[in-house]
Order: structure tokens, then sequence, then C-alpha cells
């Protein structure tokens, strides 16, 4: 009984997770392909039309084979950017 | 079974009393039914696994049974849990009515009806089931599902357990917390206490469905919490769960006086985007609204921008680099794209934190060919190349 959800859409809707460092996550749903091109930067590239789903954000339709990234925000402290934290 | 392709208003209408009724269920305080729930365990156990019928313990939180397992597993106390048998379980049951409802059912009406039950199972992470037993009752009510072992492990299910840790020869059941408290979006929020909390005093703070570290909850209570502590703050959810609860708990005005210890507005940006861009956020008057503060912490220079959430309308300050001087460049000086394909993007849309960019035919060749040290060698882009460029924004 305590199966997690997660592993059940991954099985049927295909999530892929890209936004490895936040909290709730972003996923891409019926993507032909995902690639990820980078850890550090959280970079991804998406094949095929897909949809971008996270809890606290509407979904976004991604026609298009696209890169998906992550915000920067500057720290001031260390005056330097670095990947936003959601 | 004639394959169902649309629902009808009645069922339309049966889809949300069934989501109603789960998350009724799911944020119900009442204790688990022992008797329904041990019957459960054991046809489970005895029935559909093959195994013997195991020992129930009940647990008041989730900390409570995490601490019980650990200590039953692993001091010498005599008993041997045995192996975790969750994963057949959902195995046994699943397996049983995916074919039944994924064959009879249109794609589309199968995707519909998952993103109204789906999204109920992810409250607190937990491993709860309510998601796909709701999904599958919905089939079930409309005549779609008939599978016997579905109709108990429902029975199970509904008896009210928070949480469920099955092995071999245990079973760790967690009690429903004692109290969860939400806003009027149905999000978990109290500025007052844990919005969430079982009866042994475990729980979780909660602003606008956001969860805020304890420590940080009592400081703002106590009004210890400082601007300086807000700007050192790393995570955005958090910073946003901190302006809710001063929001909520003291008012706009307290919250501009405590930005205003430090910061000066300098300068606004909004972006009027075409409405079809407005379909799925909140079409506040705060959509598209770049607000340029500045001002001096420890003699360091800092600069914010603030805005909004398009989906939730929730505020955010997002730390720019104090050189900028208008709020439309500040902004957009946080996407950040490969130098090798500034150039070659047709257009750019976002969710949160993440950016989606769309490449032109020569990018998307480009794109495919770069390796890390290219990926990672970003650029920004000035605030009219990005506004000109940006699309859907959630």
């Amino acid at each position: 009984m305590n199966i997690n959800l997660k592993s059940i859409t991954m099985e049927t809707l295909k999530q892929i997770n890209v936004a490895p460092s936040s909290t709730q996550g972003h996923f891409v749903e019926g993507a032909k392909n995902v690639v990820n091109l980078d850890e550090v930067t959280e970079s991804f590239l998406v094949e095929g039309k897909s949809q971008l789903v996270t809890k606290n954000h509407t979904t976004l339709e991604m026609e298009h084979d696209c890169l998906v990234n992550c915000q920067v925000v500057y720290n001031p402290f260390s005056k330097m950017f670095e990947k936003s934290k959601d | 079974m004639k394959k169902l392709e649309t629902l009808t208003e009645e069922q339309e209408e049966l889809m949300f009393q069934t989501r109603d009724e789960w998350i009724d269920l799911f944020f119900s305080t009442k204790r688990i039914d022992k008797q329904t729930f041990e019957e459960g365990i054991k046809w489970l156990y005895e029935d559909l696994l093959k195994k013997k019928n195991p020992k129930v313990l009940y647990c008041e939180s989730w900390l409570e049974a995490l601490i019980t397992i650990h200590i039953v597993k692993n001091k010498n106390v005599g008993a041997n849990v045995g192996d975790n048998v969750g994963d057949n379980v959902g195995d046994n049951v699943r397996a049983n009515v995916w074919g039944n409802v994924w064959d009879n059912v249109w794609d589309n009406v199968r995707v519909n009806v998952g993103d109204y039950f789906l999204d109920y199972s992810e409250y607190l992470d937990t491993g709860s089931n309510f998601g796909w037993v709701s999904f599958y009752d919905y089939f079930e009510r409309i005549g779609i599902l008939n599978n016997e072992d579905f109709k108990r492990y429902k029975k199970l299910v509904k008896a009210g357990a928070f949480q469920v840790y099955e092995y071999e020869n245990y079973v760790f059941a967690v009690q429903p917390p004692t109290h969860i408290l939400r806003n009027e979006q149905g999000q978990m929020n109290s500025t007052k206490q844990k919005a969430f909390e079982w009866s042994d005093g475990y729980g979780f703070y909660y602003v606008n469905g956001m969860n805020l570290p304890e420590d940080i909850f009592e400081k703002l209570l106590k009004k210890e919490y400082n601007s300086e502590d807000f700007f050192k703050e790393d995570n955005e959810e958090t910073k946003s769960a901190i302006i809710g609860f001063i929001q909520q708990e003291y008012g706009e005005e307290y919250l501009f006086d405590f930005l205003r210890e430090n910061l000066k507005e300098l300068d606004t940006y909004t972006d009027i985007k075409d409405s079809k861009y407005l379909e799925g956020t909140t079409n506040s008057m705060n959509v598209g609204v770049y607000t340029l503060f500045k001002g001096i912490i420890n003699n360091e220079s800092i600069a914010y921008v603030r805005c909004y959430c398009p989906s939730t309308d929730r505020m955010f300050f997002l730390g720019v680099d104090p050189v900028n001087t208008n709020a439309k460049d500040a902004i957009a000086s946080l996407y950040r794209v490969p130098k090798k394909l500034k150039e070659h993007i047709l257009y750019i849309q976002r969710q949160g934190e993440r950016f989606s960019t769309v490449f032109d035919t020569e990018g998307n060749t480009i794109l495919r060919t770069l390796d890390k040290k290219e990926i990672q060698d970003v650029v920004g882009i000035d605030g009219n190349t990005y506004f000109g460029k940006i699309r859907y924004e959630y």
C-alpha cells in the first residue's frame, strides 16, 4: 500500500524529471525522447511534442523540440549567479 | 464492451463527485477503522499474496512508524519483520485492473480523467494510494471496471490508514493526522501552528501549500525574522512562503516596511501580453509586472526584482546583479542560453524556475552537437530580446 504514485505515473505517462534539484520536480510527459545534456546547469534536450508538469504551476505545452534549463539568480553575498532553487 | 470515447454530462459530474469524495477522505482525521483494516490485511496477505497473516502495529505518526520499524528490524527484540512486500501489493492489484480500463477507454478520456485524480497522491509525498485508487474507482462507478480484488483493496484503503508499511510478518499502519489546516484554495496553510500534525506532535508547517522550516516559522511568529535573514535565504519557494506568512499574519504594510528597511524601489516594467498568452494564468493585474529594488545590507549592494507567479499570483523576490539599472533588463538577466545558441532562439517559455527554449533549424542542429563544456558556457540576453521571444509563462 505504500506505493509511490510517482513510480506509477513514470510507468504510464513516461514522466521524466528535468529539475533534479527542485523540491517538487518539473516533469516532462509525452516526449519522444529526453536527453540529460548537463547535470551542472540541469540542461535537458526534449524531443517531440510534450508537456511540462509540476506542482504549483500551470502545465506548459511544449510543441517543439526544446532545451529545458534552469533560471539563475544573483547571490549578492557570494557575488555570483547560481541556479534558482524551488 | 464498446470503447468509451467521450464522457456524458452525468459521467463528468460523477468524476468531480468521486474526486471530491477521495479528497475529503484524504483530509479526514478519523482514526483507522481497525476491524476493517485488519480484515483487509488478512485478505491481502492470505488470499492475494499467499502469505501468512502478519501482525499489525499502529503508529501515531509517520515518524513513530519509522522509529518503530527501525527498532523492530534492528534491535534484538526477537521479531522477524521480514522483507518489504509493498511492491507485490501494487503489482497484484494494479495489474489486475490495469488492462480492463486501458483497453476499454479511449486515450483522451483516460488522460483527462487522470488529470483529476493522479495529483492527489502527492500530498506530503507519502505513498498514499488515493490517486490511483480514486482513478480506478471512477471507472468502476461508470461500469468500466468490475473487479473483486479491486473492491476489497479499495475497502482496505478506505479503512483510513494514512500510510502503511507492509513487511512479510508485520504491517505498520500510521494513524491520520489530528488536523490538516488549509486556505481557501485548499492548500495546506497556517500561520499559527503546524498545518499538518499528528497526535504525538510531529508535523509540518505550511503557508500557501509551501513548507516552512520550523526555525523560520518560529522566528516569523516572534517577529524575530529580519530582512537580512530573508535575503540570505536561498530557496525561492521558502522566500515566497515567508512573504505569504507576513502578508497573512501582519499585513501588506508590515511587508512593505520589512523590505523597505533595506530596499528602495527603482523601476517597474510591465510586459503587456497578447491575451492568448494569458490562458492558464491567474489573469491578475500582477502578471507581467516586474519591479527593480536596490539597497545595501552589511555594506554590500543588493538588487532584487519583485515579480508574481502567473500560475498562483505568489510574490517572489529574485536576486539580480546590482549593475542593472532597469527592471526589464534585470529580469531578463536571469535567463541563460548556451553562447553558441544565442542567435538561434525562436521563442522562450517558462514554468517557475525552468525555461524551455525553442531554436531555429540551425540552432537545433548545433544543440545536438554541443559538449558539456559548451552547454555550461552560457550567456544572458537583454530585456528587449527576452521580452520579444517570451511566450507562455506559468
